[in-house]
């Protein structure tokens, strides 16, 4: 499949927000490429800047707050930071949809799921009212929600949050996107609940080839749905490396501690590992390696100057001078 | 919304509206002045005012008076009025109109305005017009109504010539379009007369804006800062990744989620509006109910600034009971029980 050309390919993306403390750089040197058909996951804890490449593809940024300084987002060949608002509009919903952590303040409150659904069809595939009407009860029933003809008529209140997601991603799909993004699709949603979600998006990867951008915090999320896996912090990314790859050999520390602190049925213990200390604020980054502070293994090297991804075999990427070419110690 | 919410409302507004009869009750008797020697005159000797006040009943004991009034709304008296010589109720037939066709311009305007005022200045959060926008509701809400409307006679009748004079309906000399609806500016278009359309349109024009600015102003505020707040709302973010245009956003789902606490704002303006009303009408002679308040004030006539304190309550009462009917229609998680 990676012969293809990938359907999104991001380079050195770099976005700032303007705080009262001037602009803050939440996304910082971020490289990607993803392919139809495949899942890529971008993994980190909160304010590590991954939902923020999520809207700066989008471009739904907030206007005068969040801004896309550098770099270049290619979707289709077509680069979504030149395009006009017009073409922005017309790949929005039709080519890329995108999926938000909180369905239950996703949709508007005042209009049926049915007029929200049918919004979308007939904006971009021209449907009229009640034929759209018939096509959102089809994608109801394709993502598994049974009565979907009451289910049309009924406001978001009267739904729960599961099913609210459920609408979600049948509007998302509406259009054969050729690109999903998931932002935390299931942090909202009970255990159970997620399960059913991350299923219904894996089966509508395989019968659609959509490519799917997962973004999420949740190493278990990323085990069951995603192919590659993109860890970032604080900003950068960390690791890079197809997901069955990152589990067998994690290692960047911060991707190893991430790890550790899940915990395990088969080890009896009182405390959590947690990874210690915080994640640096935005306006005081370490000018070297930006998890060195936090890092069991820093050394001088890592505060004096900033790592590059450095290849560890089979496409796998790190982000640490524990893997640079010549060093002894990786 | 169901029958027994209404009813129940209905009730609560029945012991609202005995509260506002019995305090304006009370308070009409505070006034200075007495009603027997405004009636009669200087030249009045005391026996022609004792004997008046007994035709009339004020020399029984005030709770007596009150229950008698109260006997009489029952029945649909309002009383009658000393200074017109008519009775309050066909007082109130005659003038109710003009009222009427000024308070409909008057919150038709502020609300023309204020609301595309408001989602102008939300959508264009921090820009000049935002700017302009909130100094002008600023002054709309902090402008005494008698100053406005006496700056504006000044202005553009006085200096400029552009205004009629500002006394009453229609200019001297022009007679009252056939009455359908009391409304001049209406009954003209109906009739057909060219004429005094064109005269009571352009008689109406100062006092509705002047009556309109107060509410105008904090329409255009409550709008702005409702469709601020929803704008920054996950399901906007959410109409945005759908593709559609920043039109359809703003109109369709951002306003509609706005016009909740908008429309409340909206019911409370009847009330001020209603206050405003006496004081646009004294300052520009218009013959409605607000004008004959003042004068019945002034000439201590007691009834009619009743009628007028009750009026006002059943109106206030009955535009906020619709509103809260049209409240739940818009925004379907509001359920009366």
């Amino acid at each position: 499949m990676n012969v293809a050309e990938p359907i999104l390919k991001v380079s050195g993306l770099c976005t700032e927000f303007r705080t009262i403390d001037g602009a803050v750089r939440a996304v910082d040197g971020v490289d990607f490429e993803l392919y139809a058909g495949e899942t890529l996951g971008i993994v980190g804890e909160s304010g590590c800047g991954k939902s923020v490449t999520a809207l700066s593809i989008m471009q739904l940024l907030q206007k005068g707050v969040g801004k896309v300084v550098e770099g270049e987002i290619l979707f289709d060949g077509r680069d979504m930071l030149r395009i006009s608002e017009k073409e922005l509009r017309d790949i929005r919903g039709r080519d890329i949809a995108m999926i938000f952590q909180d369905s239950m303040t996703s949709l508007d409150p005042v209009f049926t799921i049915g007029f929200q659904m049918s919004e979308v069809l007939r904006r971009h595939k021209g449907m009229k009212k009640k034929e759209a009407m018939a096509q959102a009860v089809k994608l109801l029933e394709a993502v598994g929600i049974s009565r979907p003809d009451e289910i049309v008529r009924s406001y978001p209140h009267e739904l729960s949050g599961g099913m609210l997601q459920r609408v979600m991603i049948a509007m998302g799909l509406s259009c054969d996107p050729r690109l999903l993004i998931a932002d935390e699709p299931t942090t909202a949603l009970d255990v159970t609940i997620q399960a059913q979600i991350l299923d219904l998006m894996s089966n509508l990867k395989t019968e659609y080839n959509t490519g799917i951008l997962m973004i999420t915090h949740n190493m278990g999320v990323v085990a069951e749905v995603c192919d590659r896996v993109l860890v970032m912090y604080a900003g950068y990314v960390v690791e890079v490396a197809e997901v069955k790859d990152l589990f067998a050999r994690p290692s960047h520390p911060y991707t190893l501690g991430l790890l550790q602190c899940i915990p395990r049925l088969d080890e009896d213990r009182e405390v959590l590992d947690t990874i210690s200390g915080t994640v640096p604020p935005p306006y005081a980054m370490p000018a070297g390696c930006r998890f060195a502070p936090r890092c069991p293994y820093a050394k001088p090297e890592c505060e004096a100057s900033r790592p590059e991804l450095y290849p560890i075999g089979n496409g796998h990427l790190c982000r640490c001078f524990r893997y640079k070419e010549g060093t002894t110690n990786a | 919304m169901n029958v027994k919410y209404v009813i129940k409302r209905l009730l609560y507004a029945l012991v609202a509206i005995l509260l506002v009869i019995i305090i304006v009750f009370f308070l009409t008797r505070i006034m200075p002045g007495d009603p027997a020697r405004m009636y009669l005159g200087e030249q009045a000797t005391d026996e022609q005012i004792a004997q008046l006040n007994e035709e009339w009943g004020l020399n029984k004991p005030l709770w007596v008076q009150l229950f008698n009034y109260i006997k009489g709304l029952t029945q649909g008296d309002l009383g009658y009025s000393n200074h017109t010589h008519a009775y309050v109720v066909d007082d109130f037939a005659t003038r109710l109109p003009a009222s009427l066709e000024l308070a409909i311009c008057a919150l038709g305007l502020a609300v023309l305005i204020g609301i595309p005022l408001g989602i102008v200045s939300a959508t264009h959060k921090n820009s000049l017009i935002d700017h302009l926008a909130r100094v002008l509701s600023m002054m709309g809400a902090t402008m005494p109504v008698f100053w406005v409307g006496l700056m504006l006679i000044m202005i553009f009748y006085a200096r400029l010539g552009w205004a009629l004079a500002p006394v009453g309906r229609l200019s001297l000399g022009l007679t009252a379009p056939t009455t359908i609806t009391g409304l001049y500016v209406l009954d003209s278009i109906l009739t057909g007369n060219l004429v005094t359309l064109k005269d009571a349109a352009s008689h109406l024009v100062l006092p509705t804006i002047t009556l309109s600015l107060p509410s105008m102003a904090v329409i255009a505020r409550m709008t702005r800062s409702s469709m601020l707040e929803v704008l920054g709302q996950d399901y906007i973010r959410t109409v945005r990744a759908k593709g559609m245009s920043e039109r359809v956003l703003v109109y369709r789902h951002a306003f509609r989620n706005a016009l909740i606490p908008i429309l409340t704002v909206l019911g409370g303006q009847f009330g001020s509006l209603m206050g405003y009303t006496v004081v646009v009408e004294t300052i520009f002679s218009w013959p409605g109910i607000g004008y004959y308040v003042t004068d019945s004030i002034l000439n201590v006539d007691y009834n009619p600034v009743q009628a007028f304190a009750l009026f006002s309550a059943v109106l206030y009462v009955i535009i906020n009971l619709v509103l809260d009917i049209v409240n739940s229609m818009v925004d379907h998680r509001v359920k009366y029980e």
